[in-house]
């Protein structure tokens, strides 16, 4: 049932495809925003972009995520989702890996862009800094999943997501800064490893708790 | 078939359903009538789970419906006052995402021919956000013919079709009824409470008043 609902987002996507378009134009846009407002050297720069880079995908984040539950309350799908005969942790599983796919997708995307329009150096383990980063991806969806979860059936729920989800994702964005500054200034594995711990422990907790109390949170 | 016992519901504070209590039997047509706000469509949202409830306990063919593993909610379909389905995608689907969910594996050729039967041959792959309310009402009439169900809870199914619309809707009830189905209807038109209800219940003040 789990890929039905898989299935069911990124094919809803794919015809609308609302979600990732919105989420590469606010990036793109936050990017070149960057770019033309940082007369500073590219030394500085470098130092500063992890933290660009993570807060860009914050930003991009709770729009995505508000798109793909957006998608439930009109015509009140959500309601023929919650009430036919599944198992409801199965929509949260759903909804945090197809966020993890757009996002993922996304970053890809704007990767490039970031570090051409900033002029600063790739990282010399782009492999390493590929894997982090879908380690990354997986945490801020799982919290921002949860987070929508609660908020979508709040009346002002474009309102209430970013209150919630922002406090509740500092640790993963700070995590992910550390992770990428290190990556960035070639720093041994073992000098940033808490920080992925951290975003470990955290997958593994939003993971759980999403998964159970998504049965509770979806009634209205 | 359904029991409701002593179930409550209230919307900061103002109670809207006050202990309510009544049976459904099997092959049973209940009609729920009332002014707007009354609670009927409050009522059929927690039936079908969508809404939670303050208390009360509700049994569905033996099983606690509220607390029940969802498998006991598998012979329960609702339908409300919205499609319930996705606007990106088409009829075809939309009703094969519905029945999947539903533990069904339907064939595209038979979703395409109960759109046929109900007028929605030409739109079938349009996608849904362009269909009036009419076209949404028989894709929902569509939906309830091709999923297993022995409870239908379905609220306003005459709203917003056509005459072409509502016959078919009056056919597809009468149908059902005959086949012995459970059908629980929120109606607004007294005449079509007494056409297809075996029992009207009435719910004024969060309470039922059976005539």
């Amino acid at each position: 049932m789990f890929l039905v609902l898989l299935k069911k987002e990124l094919y809803n996507e794919f015809r609308s495809r609302e979600l990732i378009l919105s989420m590469l134009v606010f990036g793109l846009s936050i990017i070149l925003a960057y770019a033309f407002t940082s007369d500073v050297s590219r030394v500085i720069v470098a130092n500063y972009a992890p933290g660009m880079f993570w807060a860009m995908i914050l930003f991009v984040t709770v729009l995505g995520i508000h798109r793909s539950f957006s998608y439930e309350k009109e015509m009140d799908a959500f309601s023929m989702l919650i009430a036919a005969p599944i198992d409801r942790g199965l929509i949260y599983l759903s909804k945090w890996i197809s966020g993890f796919i757009f996002l993922t997708v996304m970053e890809l995307i704007v990767t490039i862009p970031f570090f051409k329009f900033l002029l600063i150096d790739f990282p010399p383990n782009p492999l390493m800094a590929l894997g982090t980063a879908l380690f990354i991806n997986l945490a801020i969806m799982a919290v921002a999943s949860l987070v929508s979860g609660v908020a979508m059936r709040a009346r002002l729920s474009e309102v209430l997501l970013p209150v919630l989800m922002f406090p509740l994702v500092s640790p993963v964005i700070i995590a992910a800064t550390k992770i990428s500054g290190g990556i960035m200034a070639g720093d041994h594995y073992q000098l940033w490893q808490i920080w992925l711990l951290i975003i470990g422990s955290i997958i593994v907790i939003f993971g759980l708790v999403g998964y159970t109390l998504f049965d509770f949170i979806t009634e209205e | 078939m359904l029991s409701v016992s002593h179930l409550s519901k209230s919307f900061n504070r103002r109670p809207v359903l006050a202990d309510i209590t009544f049976e459904i039997a099997t092959g049973e047509t209940v009609v729920f009538m009332g002014k707007n706000g009354a609670g009927k469509s409050t009522l059929l949202r927690i039936l079908a789970r969508i809404m939670a409830c303050d208390k009360g306990e509700v049994s569905f063919q033996n099983h606690d419906l509220l607390k029940g593993a969802p498998t006991t909610r598998k012979d329960l379909l609702y339908l409300g006052h919205a499609s319930g389905m996705y606007s990106a995608l088409s009829a075809v689907d939309n009703l094969s995402l519905a029945l999947r969910l539903r533990g069904m594996r339907t064939s595209k050729e038979m979703i395409i021919e109960a759109l046929t039967h109900y007028g929605l041959f030409d739109q079938k792959d349009d996608p849904i956000a362009i269909y009036s309310q009419g076209m949404l009402q028989r894709l929902k009439l569509t939906y309830a013919e091709l999923a297993e169900w022995t409870l239908l809870l379905m609220d306003e199914p005459f709203s917003g079709l056509d005459d072409d619309g509502a016959k078919l809707m009056h056919d597809a009830i009468l149908q059902w009824k005959s086949e012995a189905q459970s059908l629980c209807l929120v109606l607004h038109d007294e005449a079509k409470g007494k056409l297809y209800g075996d029992r009207i219940l009435r719910i004024e003040n969060g309470q039922i008043q059976e005539p």
